[in-house]
């Protein structure tokens, strides 16, 4: 890309946009304002076919799917903004950042989270016991996970990536395909669910693990309804998800943005030869950025376990091919672009299941169709695609 | 190994008890089987790992325990059986996977000291492996495959049913109703019992799954009912809030899952009370009920109704000595197709005894005499079991259609009740 005509000032806010033309004649810009307006179009049209409080309904639930979409898509930007890699292992960080959850904070009543076992403290008690208590547990579990998670991300950098930063590019992309695989298969050995109450015996390797977290924020408890009491649902649990998202792609924004690691990222990203010339460690800035991505996955994966209840050890795969789809939608390399990308896809899917008849059967087939368009009209995405130097 | 050349042989003794020579008690022995020497082998082919261990742990206990029976009771004389236990659970679906399920059957055809499967568990595996145990003319009875396709040819557009019975002969059999039954007791259930005139439909895309909500759907329609909307999806996706929300807005009164708790069952039910459809009721056939059902719907389970194509075991007289020694072994209440797998393996059993006694209280000495034998001894059974008494079609299925209806309560799926069964 045009990144030496781009520079980025170090502390002096780079700018934003490439303005790119393709073959329409319409820029960057103009193509999103296109796909805005379409957007609009296709919800006018929700609204007409299914009255406004279904439609606004459904733009909701895909921005809650979309939220978790645009977390674990920011973990590929990041990586193959400075390293070039396509860190397929990203979806299974995601998958064990939701176990690592768990096993902090307990099943109820099942088995006794880490707190709990060692220090006789009850993390899911604590965010029963009211708004404060909730608050407070969720300070607890946010760091630690993503700690943990981070460490993981930067682990497997170590072991598996860094030995090959100058091998041809497939090999560390096998690397990846293999440690995707073996994390899947430790979560499948090992993170084994214990038994339902009453049921010995039914504590096999694979199978769904609930995580017991339903008593943070129920599913079922409303914050308020959009539009009178017939509008829009907006759950507690939803809200959390998406504002917990937005807030999170905000501070990585601004992390890298002002930072010193994200500056010498960003530096590291555009050349690495000279960051080092600068006196950049980039094996540090490279691991950091690792732990970051990973870091992300984690605030998604605690999210996803609160909302969704039930972690399986495979989910990872699926989630992690439509995250990765969601950063090449924004413009891989490009973070603001895997943000919206990852909630453009959620939105995609739901828009699907109400214009289409029987939609929810075409809502895959509609987000992968929807990529190859905008890639052949945009091949760099939405946002253009950009190392982590532009955030 | 020590299995397949026992067997092969015929005449090798493998059990100190059955040392003293053959030839000359054969003929005098009284039952005409205390001769029998050798082992006979027996196989199951179920998910035992994985999102279906739930379902497939308890049936593969009801097969072990019909094996450890006959071994115990001497049924096969100076015989004894040995099960070979198969999962189909692959790691790449991480759960029952009609892949794994072919290529553990290839193996139980392969191996020539086999002549009876109890499986699968699930109709898209049963699918994959039909064709093949019906090649080897080797017997498989199914505890749980509920497609009609697997038997009757013409009854689903998408299974060539003589197809998968290249030999022409009939091989598979199932001691289940098949979906005519539940789908048509699922469509009652909806229209008499829960008062509903809206469903919304999902499926899981699986053979299983979206044959059955095909077979509601007709007959929910011809009760008078009508689907506002119907999605298939993946039996992956974790999601399915935007199509709940579609349900509400089309006024549904009825949300119906054609799938398994391994495919979305549960997780459907809990997230029916983050749209606000909470208090409509859930329906589904046998595929959901088992513990993960609960594991994944929580409190949300209680008010889910299932059918299962087995009777209610707690409650059935014949049943009764069998629940007993399978909670006694087990420690734990047999599962929903634990006595259907039970009866399978023990017709299975009686069907080998027949074989041996016609032999001359002996091992037939050529393996595929000996499966051809047993096969049509299975076709021709007439056997009085925990499920009551079962005999096959001239399709391989069950005369004994059973069908009950299942309520959810305090995490726990509750007898309801018998529901009759026409197809």
């Amino acid at each position: 890309m045009s990144a030496a005509t781009e520079a980025a000032v170090p502390g002096q806010r780079p700018a934003i946009r490439v303005r790119r033309r393709f073959h329409f004649g319409l820029s960057q810009r103009q193509f999103l304002v296109v796909l805005v307006a379409v957007f609009i179009l296709l919800f006018v049209l929700m609204v007409l076919e299914s009255g406004a409080a279904t439609a606004g309904n459904e733009v909701w639930r895909g921005l809650v799917l979309g939220a978790i979409y645009a977390l674990i898509a920011v973990g590929y930007t990041l990586v193959y903004g400075i390293i070039e890699l396509i860190n397929f292992a990203h979806g299974d960080v995601f998958t064990l950042s939701c176990f690592y959850s768990i096993f902090l904070a307990g099943i109820p009543g099942v088995q006794p989270g880490f707190f709990q076992r060692f220090f006789g403290f009850n993390l899911n008690a604590l965010a029963g016991s009211g708004p404060g208590g909730l608050v407070l547990a969720l300070l607890i579990i946010f760091p630690i996970t993503m700690t943990l998670a981070g460490l993981t991300g930067v682990l497997i950098e170590r072991v598996a990536y860094r030995r090959l930063r100058d091998a041809p590019r497939l090999a560390p992309l096998i690397t990846a395909v293999g440690v995707s695989f073996l994390l899947e298969g430790i979560m499948f050995a090992f993170f084994i669910p214990p038994a339902p109450p009453g049921h010995p015996g039914y504590a096999t390797p694979g199978s769904a693990y609930p995580t017991g977290e339903d008593g943070w924020i129920p599913t079922t408890q409303v914050l308020f309804h959009l539009g009178g009491s017939n509008g829009v649902i907006i759950g507690a649990n939803d809200m959390l998800v998406v504002v917990v998202a937005i807030v999170a792609m905000f501070a990585l924004s601004g992390f890298i943005r002002y930072s010193r690691t994200g500056k010498a990222m960003r530096a590291s990203a555009q050349n690495r030869d000279a960051a080092l010339l600068c006196g950049i460690n980039i094996n540090r800035t490279i691991a950091a950025t690792f732990f970051i991505g990973s870091a992300m996955a984690a605030v998604g994966g605690i999210i996803y376990s609160m909302h969704y209840h039930t972690i399986t050890w495979n989910q990872g795969y699926q989630f992690g091919l439509i995250a990765f789809t969601a950063a090449v939608l924004g413009g891989i390399g490009n973070i603001v672009g895997a943000g919206i990308g990852g909630f453009l896809i959620g939105l995609i899917e739901s828009f699907t299941v109400t214009l289409l008849p029987n939609g929810g059967s075409w809502a895959l087939i509609v987000v992968f169709a929807v990529l190859i368009l905008v890639l052949t009209l945009q091949p760099t995405g939405l946002l253009g695609m950009r190392v982590p130097d532009r955030a | 190994m020590l299995a397949l050349a026992a067997a092969a042989c015929g005449s090798t003794s493998s059990t100190p008890a059955s040392s003293s020579s053959s030839s000359s008690s054969s003929s005098s022995a009284p039952s005409g089987l205390a001769a029998c020497t050798g082992t006979v082998t027996v196989a199951t082919e179920l998910p035992v790992s994985g999102n279906d261990a739930s379902d497939g742990v308890p049936t593969q206990n009801g097969a072990t325990l019909a094996v450890d029976q006959a071994n115990a009771n001497k049924t096969l004389g100076g015989c004894t059986l040995t099960l070979i236990n198969k999962d189909d659970t692959s790691a790449q679906t991480g759960a029952h996977d009609p892949t794994q399920g072919a290529s553990n059957m290839t193996a139980l055809a392969g191996n020539q000291s086999v002549v009876g499967v109890v499986g699968a568990f699930n109709s898209s595996v049963c699918e994959a492996e039909e064709p093949i145990s019906n090649a080897a003319d080797l017997v498989q009875i199914s505890p749980s495959c509920t497609n009609p396709g697997l038997t009757i040819p013409g009854s689903n557009s998408s299974i060539d049913t003589n197809s998968l019975r290249p030999s022409g002969k009939i091989t598979f059999f199932r001691v289940c109703t098949t979906d005519i039954g539940q789908g048509a007791g699922l469509a009652q259930v909806a229209k008499s019992t829960l008062n509903a005139t809206k469903a919304y439909v999902f499926d899981d895309q699986e053979t299983y799954g979206a044959g059955l909500a095909a077979t509601f759907i007709t007959d929910f329609t011809k009760l008078g009912g009508t689907v506002v909307g119907h999605s298939s999806l993946p039996s992956t996706t974790t999601d399915f809030t935007s199509e709940l929300t579609q349900a509400k807005s089309d006024g549904a009164d009825l949300i119906f899952f054609g799938g398994t708790s391994s495919t979305g069952g549960g997780i459907i039910r809990k997230q029916m009370a983050s749209v606000g459809l909470g208090s409509l009721p859930f329906l589904g056939g046998d595929g959901i009920q088992d513990t993960q059902f609960f594991t994944e719907a929580g409190s949300a389970g209680d008010g889910a109704y299932s059918t299962i194509a087995a009777p209610n075991t707690a409650d059935l007289p014949t049943a009764a000595t069998f629940v007993s020694d399978y909670t006694a072994k087990f420690n734990s209440a047999p599962g929903a197709y634990s006595a259907n797998a039970f009866d399978a393996m023990n017709i299975i059993i009686t069907a080998i005894k027949q074989a041996i006694t016609a032999n001359g209280g002996k091992i037939p000495t050529s393996p595929a005499a000996f499966r051809e034998s047993v096969r049509a001894n299975v076709a021709a059974i007439n056997y009085s079991g925990a499920i009551g008494t079962t005999s096959f079609d001239s399709n391989g299925d069950t005369t004994n259609k059973l069908l009950t209806l299942w309520v959810g309560k305090n995490g726990q799926w509750t007898y309801s009740s018998t529901l009759t069964v026409q197809g």
